[in-house]
């Protein structure tokens, strides 16, 4: 008589530590880091408590020396304070200006179940309305390594 | 911060609950961990049903969007895995049960709840225990399945976090 082994295994699914880390600024001048010098580790619900006074919200990974900033006021997406992904060449008016930020993270588990790989991609941009009320979406994906893409 | 992650078994009548669970053997007895060359399927049965659920402990502020599927690995003659997510807890059976086939895409995933039955899990919400629905399981075989192992599958468990 045949029998039939499925053997499939857990890993060990610790936390990968993230490469990116955030900073928020406020309309009144506050800043609050992911990060603060004193240790303590801000919950995102902060400043997302505080959305409707959000100036700039920035990702940052010092080793690769990249920073990706969302200007709330203007609706913009900067990198590394050099360049603007979006020019505002036709000065379009973006109304109800709304932060995009999540982390998707994909769990990837063999055939034994074992953890091989954990992908955690940023998705950072904002929503808005634009002049004829239809709501838009402009997000960036950056992966660990800081690449990106652009999408609406 | 973020969510730390592990996977959680629930087996036997009584709800034992694992988790951290060390792998998702299928085979003919309910337990965790099983070691398939002790508890082999038959070929023409089916395993003893697997309930999981994904555990977030640590801190975030939102998860959502789970979803489950397989993404690769080709089944050998007369095997198939089953699945079904939002199910509620019953003891584990080895009588074949009517779930579908697991999805094989991202455009077809089971999309998975919180256990509370709410699309997001909030960190510290009053009743939330961050685990998230069960996802249930099911390996099954004819009498044509080649006896010895199958061929390796690749799973994936994705979601949303801030």
């Amino acid at each position: 008589m045949n029998s039939i082994i499925n053997n499939i295994e857990m890993g060990n699914n610790s936390m990968l530590p993230l490469s990116f880390h955030w900073t928020a600024k406020f309309n009144d001048g506050t800043i609050i880091e992911q990060f603060g010098e004193d240790g303590i580790d801000n919950n995102f619900k902060i400043v997302k408590e505080r959305f409707i006074d959000l100036k700039y919200f920035q990702l940052h990974n010092q080793d690769l020396s990249k920073i990706f900033t969302i200007d709330l006021e203007k609706g913009i997406i900067k990198f590394c304070d050099a360049q603007e992904f979006e020019e505002e060449k036709e000065k379009e008016i973006k109304n109800n200006i709304r932060l995009i930020y999540f982390r998707r993270h994909q769990r990837i588990f063999n055939g034994k179940m074992e953890e091989v790989k954990h992908v955690i991609i940023q998705y950072l941009g904002y929503q808005y309305q634009d002049i004829e009320g239809k709501n838009r979406k402009v997000i960036l994906k950056i992966d660990e390594n800081g690449k990106w893409v652009l999408g609406e | 911060m973020a969510a730390t992650f592990q996977f959680s078994e629930s087996n036997t009548v009584s709800e034992t609950i694992t988790d951290g669970i060390a792998n998702l053997n299928f085979g003919s007895n309910d337990s965790t961990g099983l070691t398939p060359t002790s508890y082999p399927v038959i070929a023409g049965e089916s395993s003893f049903e697997k309930y999981i659920r994904a555990k977030f402990t640590s801190t975030w502020t939102e998860i959502s969007n789970m979803k489950f599927w397989k993404s690769a690995g080709t089944l050998v003659t007369g095997e198939a895995i089953k699945a079904a997510a939002n199910v509620s807890f019953a003891t584990p059976s080895a009588t074949a049960n009517a779930d579908s086939a697991i999805p094989t895409s991202l455009g077809t995933a089971l999309s998975v709840n919180s256990a509370e039955g709410d699309s997001t899990i909030i960190y510290g919400a009053s009743g939330v225990s961050g685990y998230s629905a069960y996802i249930r399981l099911q390996a099954d075989t004819t009498v044509s399945s080649p006896a010895g192992s199958v061929n390796q599958k690749t799973f994936i468990y994705q979601y949303d976090e801030v």
